[in-house]
């Protein structure tokens, strides 16, 4: 967990963590997917 | 002998770089990584990436008080002020690691960005000489 997690959205208000918005974008799961891609062509 | 072509791993903020272009630019450059915030970098991805063979990494955030998430470029800022120095320290030239607080809605700089410091980069060399 990233310390922008606990951060908040300035259009929703909410924790990155608890976004409705594109949650699994948001919580970073599609970030860890893309970095394993890229680190494994390397 | 071939050419050395650095390998930059590039993080790349949403909010603040490339939003308004709808055409993949992401999936065109090479080892561009989208991310939510400069903020959700961690320590570890930049040096996994090092250590997965990268020359460089390069991370592209919001500017100054326009974070998404207040203070997100912030801390990424920090981060990297204190990790070019570990990476000083491990005898890693702290110029292979860079962040770059900016704007770019339509994202055309990135590839420009991007090729700025693989030009540095390559001055340089490669992080680990080929054997």
């Amino acid at each position: 967990v990233s310390t922008v997690d606990m951060f908040k959205c300035k259009a929703c208000g909410m924790c990155v963590s608890a976004c409705p918005a594109g949650a699994r974008e948001l919580t970073g799961s599609d970030m860890e997917e893309r970095i394993s891609e890229v680190y494994a062509s390397l | 002998m071939t050419e050395f072509t650095p390998k930059l791993v590039c993080f790349s903020c949403k909010f603040g770089w490339g939003y308004l272009n709808s055409n993949g630019y992401e999936k065109q450059l090479k080892n561009l990584i989208p991310i939510t915030c400069s903020g959700k970098v961690d320590t570890t991805h930049i040096i996994d990436a090092f250590k997965e063979g990268a020359d460089g990494v390069l991370i592209l955030g919001c500017p100054d008080r326009e974070c998404h998430f207040q203070t997100g470029n912030y801390q990424a800022r920090k981060r990297i002020l204190l990790l070019r120095k570990v990476l000083k320290e491990f005898g890693i030239d702290p110029g292979r690691l860079k962040i770059a607080l900016s704007i770019d809605p339509e994202g055309t700089q990135i590839p420009v960005v991007i090729d700025a410091m693989k030009k540095e980069i390559k001055s340089l060399g490669p992080l680990r000489p080929a054997v």
